[in-house]
């Protein structure tokens, strides 16, 4: 057990700023066609763990920073039973950073962002039903951007490509404007509602507007937070929606670690606002955004703060302290709520043959305290909402816009029982 | 089953509708996709929080009965001294899921703690510097080694606690030089062990050692 990893500088943020109401635990899942042998699935577990193993980790303290190291416990797959994306408990895990979960037809996998982000999710989960298949005797094969599943792990599955693509530029300061902030009756539990629909129609539905699928449900999501929370109201503040960037695909790497970054986009609506304004008004800004100079500029804003030379020396609880305050008063308050897009999953047709559909849930904080995420594999889109308010109110007029106006026959199902 | 919610206009296979929580059927829900959760009842801290509430019971009313009777003589250090310690042994020893390392550590600190008050409230003659924190800390640190010694693989998670230790097997001698203390030979003595710890250290771990001081130093 001499391996160890620095913590990625999102990593360093997550493991910062997780508590008890902000577990910075995502879920990824696949429902598949028959049910789950749990038996088989520890198998598949055992391999991937061997395969991937900087997701074998534990976190360690040091004085400076904490980081990770190798974990040769065993990780046990475990009956779900804990509301989704539940904080994770060393000693509930083993120490892992990751659990593994099945219910029915569902295989889950979640995770401290501090290890991976959902591109990394996804190739361990695809890794992971890969495995699982083959020990149930299916003959299927493995496809993939980032690994070779069949030879060693690379030195670049563990690249901190922060580190690698930072450059000197001295990032221009500018101060992002705050946003509506979604507020309701707290509540213990991560309530989910997924809606599943086909991807081809929302890509249709789209394409009408001349834009992409993010765009197109992001502003969907602006008109339902106007319409639900500040329609009667003199003064109209900005509804600003993150959206998560993979950075991989501007900025080539094979990291199975964090690498992503966030743009936030939106606008003040008002009564006369269509929705084909927002769309408009948001592709503009999303294109803005992800060009590369402006991310890298983010790159370099998110290194810069933990290797500037005062901060590398600060002990770590003084450390925490100060980011815990940035991400409250900078991160969190530009945004009314995170919409993640994991795209379309990529999977030989062998393998998504047994494959129903997938799903993708991203906690919610105390100042976001709704979430989105979508997952798309063949056909199928889920996009769920995770909440830790009682109202429901933006996720319903969401839904009920989505097959209102525009025709689409949706499958809504949620860990709310009553 | 599917059934239609015509307020939402969505399918569900759940009786209620997710969505505005409308009665679709009479079924009983089937639970396709998501368990019925166990109900976890958050018993845990209850214990550490009695004990916490009845060491400031005990402490606050001896200051008041002290103040109110013979505020010349501060008896309730007496007191002070042991409930501080009791909480320390009951919430953090023994209820705690804390390290061992951590555990010997902060008994090291909180003993030598409350017999400095108590030798300090007793007329300070310094028995508590003198003799028994150099021995208090001699002991923690070949405890800590012994420990280490039965589980050479766990030897890793010690050696931050083992630096401890030897960081506060110098402290005595600190103490003897800024004249606090003054008698020599235990602070000699507890110094002299734990440079022979060190130098121990150093010496059977080789690559380890340097190995997890980069890792903990990183920065």
């Amino acid at each position: 057990m001499d391996e160890w990893y620095k913590l990625d500088n999102a990593g360093k943020m997550f493991h910062a700023v997780s508590e008890q109401a902000n577990s910075s635990v995502f879920r990824i899942a696949v429902v598949m066609k028959e049910i789950i042998q749990p038996d088989q699935l520890q198998l598949a577990l055992d391999d991937v763990l061997k395969r991937l193993p900087m997701f074998a980790v534990k976190l360690r303290k040091g004085v400076f920073w904490d980081f990770l190291v190798e974990n040769n416990a065993k990780l046990f797959v475990q009956p779900e039973s804990q509301y989704p994306c539940a904080p994770m408990d060393p000693l509930e895990t083993n120490g892992f950073l990751l659990r593994v979960i099945y219910y029915r037809k569902r295989i889950a996998v979640e995770f401290f962002h501090s290890v991976t982000d959902g591109t990394g999710a996804s190739e361990f989960i695809k890794a992971l039903i890969y495995y699982y298949l083959t020990h149930l005797g299916k003959d299927v094969n493995h496809e993939s951007a980032l690994i070779d599943i069949h030879s060693e792990s690379s030195y670049y599955e563990r690249d901190d490509s922060y580190q690698n693509y930072v450059t000197d530029e001295k990032p221009a300061k500018f101060k992002e404007a705050s946003s509506y902030q979604i507020r309701g009756g707290a509540i213990d539990q991560t309530i989910v509602i997924h809606g599943k629909m086909s991807a081809e129609k929302v890509h249709q539905l789209a394409k009408r507007y001349g834009t992409t699928i993010t765009v197109f449900i992001s502003a969907l999501l602006i008109a339902a937070i106007y319409k639900e929370r500040l329609k009667y109201r003199a003064n109209q503040e900005e509804i600003k929606i993150a959206i998560p960037v993979n950075l991989r695909k501007i900025f080539p790497s094979n990291t199975l670690r964090n690498f992503f970054g966030v743009v936030n986009v939106g606008m003040a609506v008002t009564e006369t606002t269509k929705i084909e304004d927002i769309i408009s008004e948001v592709a503009t800004q999303l294109q803005e955004k992800v060009q590369k100079e402006n991310l890298q500029q983010s790159i370099n804003d998110r290194v810069k703060w933990q290797t500037r030379l005062t901060a590398r020396f600060i002990p770590l609880p003084l450390k925490y302290r100060a980011i815990r305050y940035g991400y409250r008063s900078f991160s969190e308050r530009t945004k009314a709520m995170t919409m993640t897009n994991v795209g379309k999953v990529q999977l030989p047709e062998s393998m998504e043959l047994h494959i129903s559909h997938m799903e993708m849930i991203l906690y919610p904080t105390e100042k976001s305290p709704i979430n989105g995420a979508m997952i798309a594999i063949g056909d199928k889109l889920v996009l769920t909402f995770s909440r830790i308010i009682q109202e429901a109110d933006i996720i319903r007029t969401f839904f009920r816009e989505l097959a209102k106006t525009y025709h689409l026959e949706i499958e809504v199902y949620s860990n709310d029982s009553r | 089953m599917q059934h239609y919610c015509s307020k939402c206009l969505i399918y569900t296979k759940q009786p209620y509708c997710p969505l505005c929580k409308h009665k679709l059927s009479e079924e009983l829900e089937e639970y396709v996709y998501y368990p019925v959760y166990e109900t976890k009842v958050q018993r845990r801290g209850f214990t550490q929080r009695l004990v916490f509430f009845i060491a400031i019971f005990v402490i606050s009313t001896c200051l008041l009965i002290n103040l109110l009777t013979e505020p010349n003589q501060l008896w309730f250090l007496y007191v002070l001294g042991p409930v501080l310690y009791g909480l320390l042994l009951i919430n953090h020893t023994i209820l705690s899921k804390a390290h061992t390392g951590s555990k010997v550590i902060f008994q090291v600190i909180a003993l030598s703690i409350m017999l400095f008050i108590l030798d300090a409230a007793s007329g300070s003659s310094k028995w508590s510097i003198h003799y028994v924190i150099p021995f208090l800390v001699t002991l923690a640190t070949l405890f800590v080694t012994m420990i280490v010694l039965r589980k050479p693989m766990k030897w890793r998670e010690y050696i931050g606690y083992m630096t401890t230790m030897v960081i506060l097997g110098f402290l005595p001698v600190i103490l003897f030089l800024s004249s606090w203390s003054t008698v020599l030979w235990p602070s000699a003595a507890t110094a002299l062990y734990a440079l022979l710890t060190l130098i121990g250290m150093i010496l059977f771990s080789e690559k380890t050692m340097k190995n997890e001081i980069v890792r903990r130093f990183h920065f």
